[in-house]
């Protein structure tokens, strides 16, 4: 087992963290979500930041790490064969215009054609790098490996990549945050945001039948065994769970935040589990 | 061109042998020859390479390189070689002499050992050993020319574990075509202490009776001649309940053969060529005893005043010599006549042997065996066809090895097919060692008075088996003993006082029922070991003395696995032994000395400034005109060959019964004189399977190991090979795993029929590996090797151990089945139930 | 370096020994990582044939291609050699290699995979430098040579013997080319595709772009009609008030 569970983080990470940043632009682009989406891009190069901490962390040779940051500047040298070189460049990249728009916000620039050339722009490493993150999996590398060179996974991944940065961006709506970050609060937005939290789980309860279908008879070694526990914990702690409070009604209001709570972490700790499992149980055809 | 580290990746391919990996990982420093003379006995010729290691900085032997020129290995070398190379290194090697202070003995006992020095220890063992009675002494030991002299100075019981590898082999050869001593028969340790080796390059035919075992699949120095006769079209039949990958590459045909059978499918092939007259004249009329005449009463061949064979002349009608007759009949008789006024009816052994094999036909063998009634009967034509360019090869644990209690007439019938299609002595078929003579140490030291005699009631029950207990007594010392009685012997009488175990390299606990070997050490007032590990053994010993490793050893020894050729190799060691190491002649000569001091001078005195020089090698070097082991390994490089051409059916003569006129025997006096079969007859195992001990016990051994030897058990390089090729795990059919409900890796318990193993049972654990190698359902494979539990061995405590499932054998019920009183080490049925 | 060098096994003619094994460990001094259970070739002896699981040094090798650093590469005299200084560790390669064959020393921090002992290819015509595995082979079952010439010889022996042939299509081809009586995929050979990463790739890439542009496109009018409606929903409200 090469790659055990900071590989999974960084992968979680970085499809959030993509998500994030495609968050913020596409709601600032209407005023009603100007808070949430502020929210999204503060926090996109942060988590982006964290993601490349976890690659850093997976490096078989932490001493080279150093070298490995030179290396990675010379992604262009294997781009885009290198699934490590892309998506790495692709994570500098977003976290880059992650931050410039943070720049931008921080300015008070709110308006005007540079600043969305800028987003424009940073969306396509985005784009790029949360396909990536769903397709990590499935880019050019790992094509002989049935449970992970699948069309399905990388829609499943996708989808909860989605679903958790939705679910992340709500945080400023649970009670708890309300009085702690005022300004990144959206009623409006919470209620989308929700919605397109609790689509995306349900595409991906629908997508994971489908998924264990294509990967040619492996699918009992996600079932069962050591990557069978963190898949079954996906599936029912990241998706049926979080689906059954997103769909549940009259949650008293005292508990009703930490419902909320709960279901945003679950939904990412899903998510992770999902990226866990899935990474385990392909490491055992090697 | 430089280029800075952000950009470097993008410098093309570096020049050769700028990539590190380019690069040589060690420089050599000198390469010495070596023989390969513990690893197995085909004792490959080769150099160990010396040098630095380039990541440690350390010289040592790093490697083996090939020595083209040996007859044996041509340049190769296999897996275990290697394994020696790095064992020289072993960080569990013995290098001091241990002496217990805990009397008690036992593996769940701390010995208390201290260390003492070599010499004083063996002074200390002398003294010791002054208190016993000959009687009272029991060397454990092969036999080897210091062993022999050592043994038979003293006048006490030398007996050793090689009767499960080649006793079966060695005594039908001896009684059939060798009758030690013979004129090429050396004292270097040589395969079954037969004379021949199998010309597998030229053969056209082999049939192969479990002679591809795993065990077989490394040995460089014959298989180097198997593919070569393979790549020119050699036909190769392999009968064997397992598929080893032999099977599935180089053998032509396959056969799981019910285990133990083997011998129904040799009678009824040589019932087929009996009957469709397949067989070589010329050669058993000039070579064999096939027209020799057998008196029916006395059930012995019948001799003249001079003891030479008779044959019945069908021109004279009367019994003349077998050299002279000049129309011998072949079939027919009995012939009637009479001799020292008594009237004899005899018969041709031809004669006998049609009768005795008449019933044998392939459809009865068929039943018996589950081989294919018309595939026996057409490899048996194909196999006669192609004569004398064929071979049975046999060697060590095979199925006529010691493995079933009918592997001796599996034995007789091979030499018998040998004989009926005039392969032996014969270029692609049996090549005969010829030519060269190593002497043994009574050759050049010949003792000044009589040996004692040895004991009556030796603790190994040889002399209740008169056939192999007279070519010990009489005419070869170093014969195998019955390591099969041995454990039985020490279990249960109490004659023997002192075990000295000279078992370097083999692991004692690791063969025939090594618990009740340990029940039986418990009671000795003294156990002594000589050996390169501290294995299990030790902790039943009161002193361990070091052995050197072979490469710290000169090396001299003739080509038997390939003698076609006049041949001798030498080595030199590789390094001085380290620590406070003690070589075995030295000991032998030391104890010699101080006990029988007239044995072991020159002219029987007590005077040491006259002991015995023992060099066996100067003798053989100057035959052939080279000065001594200097001028060899100088100025020859350790090899001398005389590639003159085969000449067939020269060395029966030389060496066979009645030579210089010598024949090979198809009939056994000594088998008719103890009531057993002079010609083969069916006969089945000794055990049956019974309830839910039906599975067959196979035992082999991974192609990286050798015994139990720590050599390679306590190497972590190569128990990560065990493991990955789950070698480590016993072996049935998925079928059968599927019957006992068990899945691939299931823990399980193997114990043998208590029927069989009445004292002293010990049940194996085990995990499962389900492989259809193992092609019938019937048996259970095991590893041997396996089981050390010494805890001073590292790297060397794992797996199980097969030898707790063989039960040592009560001479009674040997003796009924057995006239050599061979080990039947797989004549076992076992039980496995989940753990 | 003129020649493109290969390795041709014949399996009909393995034992499954293992001296090769061996004699790699102390070709290239691999004891401590071999003891920990990684090689660079190792025989296993199967139920229907022997399975050596070592590089098949690829004509396009995956394990180069996705490789960041550049630490594993493509020489043009046939072996795909790995610069432990230049790895960062990423373990792509191991995952990457259609064959299962890089292995990662957590030990050592390198990766581990033959070399076809590049550090002995420098006199080939000489005769003497050959693979330590095919120098030691006690049956000849590996034989070391031209790839051309390996390819004539392997095709010629496979149609004579009725054999199958493994490395000639398998990932583009490889520079380890296998004769086995059995379907090697049987024996346990991995089932691998005649396309290369290459040119998957490119397929890969296109589809991620692809991909993206259609959410772009749907999340900009998903966006857009949402917020339309927002507003116009606000509108609405407002008008109501």
């Amino acid at each position: 087992m090469v790659w055990e569970w900071y590989l999974p983080a960084f992968m979680t990470l970085a499809g959030i963290g993509a998500f994030l940043y495609l968050f913020g632009v596409w709601l600032g682009h209407r005023e009603i979500f100007a808070p949430p989406a502020k929210f999204a891009t503060y926090l996109s190069w942060m988590v982006l930041a964290l993601a490349g901490v976890f690659v850093l962390l997976d490096l078989g040779k932490p001493a080279a790490a150093g070298t490995g940051i030179v290396h990675i500047l010379n992604v262009f040298n294997r781009w885009p064969s290198s699934p490590i070189s892309f998506e790495t460049s692709m994570l500098l990249a977003t976290l880059g215009f992650g931050l410039l728009c943070t720049l931008f916000y921080l300015a008070g620039w709110r308006r005007g054609w540079p600043r969305s050339v800028v987003e424009i722009l940073g969306a396509i490493p985005a784009m790029i790098l949360a396909f990536g993150y769903a397709g990590f999996l499935e880019l050019g590398a790992f094509t002989t490996n049935p449970l992970w060179h699948t069309v399905m996974l990388s829609l499943l991944t996708l989808s909860l990549a989605i679903a958790a940065a939705a679910a992340v961006i709500n945080l400023p709506n649970v009670g708890f945050f309300a009085d702690l970050l005022p300004n990144f609060a959206s009623k409006e937005a919470a209620g989308l945001l929700g919605l397109i939290t609790r689509s995306f789980l349900v595409i991906a309860l629908i997508l994971t039948p489908l998924y264990l279908l294509t990967t040619g008879g492996y699918a009992s070694l996600l079932l069962g065994g050591s990557a069978g526990v963190k898949f079954w914990g996906a599936l029912v702690l990241g998706i049926v769970v979080p689906l059954v409070i997103g769909f549940s009604r009259g949650i008293p209001q005292e508990q009703a935040k930490w419902v909320a709570l709960a279901q945003i972490v679950l939904v990412v700790f899903g998510t992770y589990l999902f990226n866990l499992a899935v990474l385990q149980a392909g490491q055992l055809l090697l | 061109m430089s280029v800075s580290p952000p950009l470097r990746n993008l410098q093309p391919t570096r020049p050769f042998g700028e990539h590190p990996q380019e690069k040589p990982k060690y420089i050599i420093k000198k390469k010495v020859p070596q023989v390969c003379a513990r690893a197995c006995e085909c004792d490959c010729a080769y150099n160990v390479v010396v040098g630095v290691d380039r990541i440690t900085g350390l010289e040592r032997a790093l490697t083996i390189e090939g020595r083209p020129e040996d007859p044996v290995s041509r340049g190769k070398y296999c897996i275990k070689a290697l394994g020696f190379v790095d064992s020289l290194y072993d960080p569990d090697r013995l290098l001091v002499t241990l002496k217990r202070t805990n009397p008690k003995r036992g593996l769940d006992q701390d010995p208390g050992f201290v260390v003492v020095k070599s010499n004083d220890a063996l002074k200390e063992i002398i003294e010791k050993l002054k208190k016993y009675k000959r009687e009272e002494i029991l060397f454990n030991s092969p036999g080897d020319p210091y062993t022999n002299r050592l043994c038979r100075s003293l006048g006490v019981t030398r007996s050793d574990q090689r009767t499960e590898c080649f006793g079966t082999h060695y005594y039908l050869n001896s009684l059939m075509v060798t009758n030690p001593p013979n004129k090429y028969y050396s004292s270097t340790y040589t395969v079954t202490h037969s004379l021949w080796g199998y010309d597998y390059s030229k053969t056209k035919y082999m049939l192969w009776f479990g002679f591809d075992s795993f065990s077989k699949l490394a040995k460089a120095g014959i298989l180097n001649h198997i593919v070569e006769g393979k790549r020119n079209g050699t036909k190769i039949v392999v009968f064997n309940p397992v598929k080893t990958p032999i099977a599935d590459s180089i053998a032509s045909e396959w056969y799981p053969i019910k285990p133990g059978t083997d011998l129904a499918v040799t009678l009824a092939m040589i019932n087929i060529f009996l009957n469709e007259k397949l067989y070589k004249v010329e050669f058993l009329k000039n070579y064999s005893d096939a027209y020799a005449l057998i008196d029916i009463e006395t059930k012995l061949h019948v001799v003249d005043e001079k003891g030479k064979w008779l044959s019945w002349c069908g021109t004279h009608n009367k019994p003349e010599p077998i050299n002279s007759c000049d129309n011998p009949t072949l079939e027919g008789g009995s012939f009637s006549f009479e001799s020292n006024g008594r009237t004899i009816e005899a018969k041709t052994v031809f004669q006998l042997l049609k009768e005795s094999v008449k019933d044998y036909t392939p459809d009865w063998a068929a039943k018996i065996s589950e081989v294919p009634a018309e595939e026996i009967a057409r490899i048996a034509r194909e196999f006669a066809q192609a004569a004398p360019m064929v071979c049975i090869p046999n060697l060590k644990r095979d199925a006529a090895g010691p493995n079933y209690a009918n592997s001796w007439r599996l034995m007789h019938t091979i030499n018998i097919m040998h004989a009926l299609t005039g392969s032996f002595d014969h270029e692609g078929g049996v090549l005969f060692l010829n030519g060269v003579k190593i002497p043994w140490l009574e050759d050049v030291d010949p003792p000044a008075k009589p040996y004692p005699p040895q004991p009556k009631e030796p603790v190994d029950y040889r002399n209740e088996f008169p056939v192999s207990n007279d070519i010990y007594q009489n005419k070869d010392y170093s014969a195998p003993g019955h390591y099969g009685m041995v454990g039985y012997g020490l279990y249960n009488t109490d004659k023997i006082k002192v075990v000295f175990f000279r078992s370097p390299h083999r692991g004692l606990h690791a063969l025939i029922q090594p618990q009740m070997v340990e029940a039986a050490l418990m009671k000795m007032d003294l156990v002594i070991d000589w050996n390169l590990y501290p294995d299990d053994t030790i902790y039943w010993c009161d002193y361990v003395l070091p052995a050197p490793h072979q490469y710290e050893e000169s090396k001299f020894d003739i080509r038997q696995y390939y003698p076609k050729w006049p041949c001798y190799v030498g080595g030199s060691p590789v390094q001085q032994p380290p620590g406070d190491v003690i070589g075995w002649g030295k000991i032998a000569k030391e104890i010699g000395l101080a006990l029988a001091p007239e044995y072991w001078t020159t002219d029987g005195s007590q005077d040491r400034t006259k002991a015995i020089k023992g060099d066996m090698y100067t003798p053989a070097l100057k035959a052939v005109g080279i000065n001594d082991m200097n001028d060899f390994m100088t100025n020859k490089n350790g090899i001398w060959i005389d590639k003159k051409p085969y000449e067939n059916y020269k060395t029966i003569k030389e060496i066979g019964y009645g030579r210089p006129e010598g024949r090979i025997r198809l009939y056994i006096d000594e088998f008719a004189n103890v009531g057993h079969d002079p010609l083969p007859k069916w006969s089945p195992r000794w055990t049956s399977s019974e309830g839910e001990y039906k599975f067959s016990l196979l035992v082999t051994r991974a192609p990286w190991h050798m015994h139990a030897d720590p050599n390679f058990i306590n190497n972590p390089v190569l128990n990560m090979l065990t493991r990955k090729n789950f070698i480590d795990c016993i072996w049935i059919h998925p079928d059968a795993g599927k019957e006992l409900g068990l899945q691939e890796g299931a823990e399980v318990v193997i114990e043998t029929n208590p029927k069989y193993m009445t004292d002293v049972p010990r049940p194996v654990k085990a995990k499962v590996h389900l492989s259809k190698r193992v092609a019938r359902k019937d048996c259970v494979l095991l590893f041997h090797g396996m089981g050390h539990r010494s805890k001073l061995l590292r790297n060397g405590v794992y797996g199980y151990r097969d030898g707790d499932l063989i039960p040592q054998k009560n001479p009674k019920i040997v003796k009924q089945h057995d006239p050599t009183g061979m080990g039947w080490v797989e004549d076992v049925y076992v039980r496995i139930k989940k753990a | 370096m003129a020649s493109t060098y290969s390795i041709l096994l014949d399996t009909r003619f393995c034992t499954g020994c293992n001296t090769c094994f061996y004699k790699c460990v102390q070709e290239n001094r691999l004891h401590d990582t071999a003891a920990e259970g990684h090689y660079r070739t190792l025989v296993l002896i199967k139920d229907d044939g022997l399975y050596h699981r070592r590089c098949m040094h690829c004509k396009e090798p995956s394990c180069e291609a996705v490789c960041p650093t550049a630490a594993l590469s493509k020489t043009d005299y046939g072996p795909v050699l790995y610069d432990a200084e230049r790895c960062i560790g990423c373990k792509t390669c191991v995952a990457a290699c259609p064959f299962h064959v890089p292995q990662w020393d957590e030990t050592r921090h390198q990766v581990v995979k033959c070399t076809m002992c590049a550090h002995r290819l420098q006199d080939v015509a000489g005769g003497k430098t050959i693979p330590a595995c095919v120098e030691v082979c006690p049956t000849g079952a590996l034989i070391f040579g031209e790839y051309d010439e390996l390819v004539a010889m392997a095709k010629q022996i496979a149609s004579e013997n009725k054999l199958h042939i493994y490395g000639l299509e398998e990932n583009g081809g490889t520079h380890l080319i296998i004769l086995a009586k059995e379907k090697p995929e049987v024996i346990g050979y991995p089932a691998v595709p005649r396309d290369t990463v290459r040119s998957r790739e490119i397929k890969s890439v296109s589809g991620v772009v692809a991909g993206a542009a259609a959410v772009a496109a749907l999340a900009y009018a998903g966006i857009k009609k949402y917020s339309e409606r927002r507003i116009q929903v606000q509108n609405f409200n407002r008008s109501e008030e």
